[in-house]
């Protein structure tokens, strides 16, 4: 910030501390992203009063300001993030009654709309249904990965169990009908919409509907080739390592990733060779001699590409 | 895989925030954390949202109780912020025609 930061804050340098108190909350009631969320300025704005309120705020900061000792450019604040950066990503836990809710037959879309809004006239007999009730879950990656029936409180719902559909995705939101908010006038309950974050998982990880393993292998298996025991999903299965097997090799198990149509997902298994933890004298030996009689230099095509 | 913040984390993350606070926010249910086994875990935008709380009680100086209701308006005017972009989305991409007739039936309301 190059501006003085009186004038940011609409003021002159007579003005008292209780004068650039006031004019900073007038300035944060319309400059604040949040309270301010189709301003695209807003953000700049609400950073450069900001900046020049945390200056003057402090007469210590204010007098070396004044003085010409310090320049209006002070510290830089940490970045921060908005809530209105948010507010519209799926399953915000936080947003109430959306019009368009999941599940709604296209034609009946501006009618559920308008029921949401509640904004159907409100004549004798007039019934609504209850609004849908936000809550969010956290599940375990194989719960997720598999399917799970998860047993949770709902606020005012007391204990239920949801059901995680196999292959359930971060983000994805589960509706569970008739466990929201009370009707009115003898209208139906609510929805509740539960929004999954799942658990990362120390060995898994999910790619579309492919699961990604590393797999530690031993010299000998990668040398020698094998049969050895690979986690997946549903437990373990065998692998069979070719002979010669380097680090970074993808080996695929089709069809033991995410259940999913049309197929099911692949678990793609990338070997990792990890020496012994004690290299031991006859290990030692035989490679030396080993060496002397094999050169190979894996390294030679890279180190060409490296130099063009 | 959004990242996630445990309770001190939080409160690292937040210098303006104290314990009681945040706890009587979650009470509230202003603040709602995923429940786990390791106590309440926040993600990104909770943490965003008490940024918010902490500018409105402490810059704004409202009351607890009034910056809950200004945040409950907020989540409101987003809700029909999404909705308004939904359908604007869904409008344009419709046939000139459609969109035709749509701009003649606005202009009659």
């Amino acid at each position: 910030m190059t501006q003085d930061p009186y004038a940011t804050l609409g003021l002159t340098k007579t003005a008292t501390a209780a004068d650039i108190k006031k004019a900073y909350r007038k300035l944060v009631r319309t400059s604040h992203p949040d309270l301010n969320p189709d301003d695209a300025r807003a953000e700049a704005r609400f950073k450069a009063i900001s900046a020049a309120h945390d200056l003057l705020k402090d007469p210590e900061t204010r007098a070396k300001f004044d003085a010409g000792e310090i320049d209006a450019t002070g510290a830089d604040r940490p970045p921060r993030q908005y809530y209105r950066d948010y507010a519209d990503t799926p399953g915000n836990a936080y947003q109430q009654g959306r019009g368009f809710a999941p599940g709604v037959d296209p034609g009946d879309i501006f009618a559920e709309m308008l029921r949401q809004r509640g904004r159907q006239s409100g004549g004798p007999g007039f019934a609504a249904q209850g609004q849908d009730e936000r809550f969010s879950l956290e599940v375990g990656f194989l719960d997720a990965a598999r399917g799970a029936d998860v047993p949770v409180t709902l606020p005012g719902q007391g204990s239920l169990t949801v059901k995680i559909p196999p292959g359930a995705q971060d983000g994805q939101t589960l509706r569970l009908r008739g466990k929201g908010g009370q009707g009115f006038g003898g209208g139906p309950v609510g929805d509740a919409l539960i929004a999954l974050s799942v658990r990362p998982h120390p060995v898994f990880q999910r790619v579309g509907d492919d699961i990604l393993v590393t797999l530690p292998i031993t010299i000998d298996e990668a040398v020698l080739g094998g049969k050895i025991a690979a986690p997946t999903i549903d437990g373990p299965v065998s692998l069979t390592i070719p002979a010669g097997a380097s680090t970074g090799r993808v080996l695929r198990l089709r069809g033991r990733g995410i259940a999913a149509k049309p197929a099911r997902g692949d678990q793609l298994v990338t070997l990792s060779i990890v020496t012994p933890p004690m290299i031991d004298d006859s290990l030692r030996d035989f490679l030396t001699e080993w060496r002397k009689t094999h050169p190979h230099d894996p390294r030679i095509t890279l180190l060409n590409e490296a130099a063009t | 895989m959004t990242q996630r913040f445990s309770q001190d984390a939080a409160l690292a993350a937040l210098p303006r925030l104290t314990r009681t606070r945040l706890t009587a926010f979650i009470a509230e249910d202003v603040i709602r954390p995923t429940p786990s086994d390791t106590g309440p875990v926040f993600a990104h935008i909770d943490i965003a949202r008490l940024h918010l709380l902490c500018d409105l009680t402490d810059t704004l100086e409202l009351d607890d109780e009034a910056a809950s209701l200004v945040i409950a308006l907020i989540d409101q005017l987003h809700s029909a912020r999404a909705d308004l972009m939904t359908l604007l989305r869904a409008i344009d991409a419709q046939p000139h025609d459609i969109r035709t007739q749509l701009g003649a039936a606005i202009a009659r309301l």
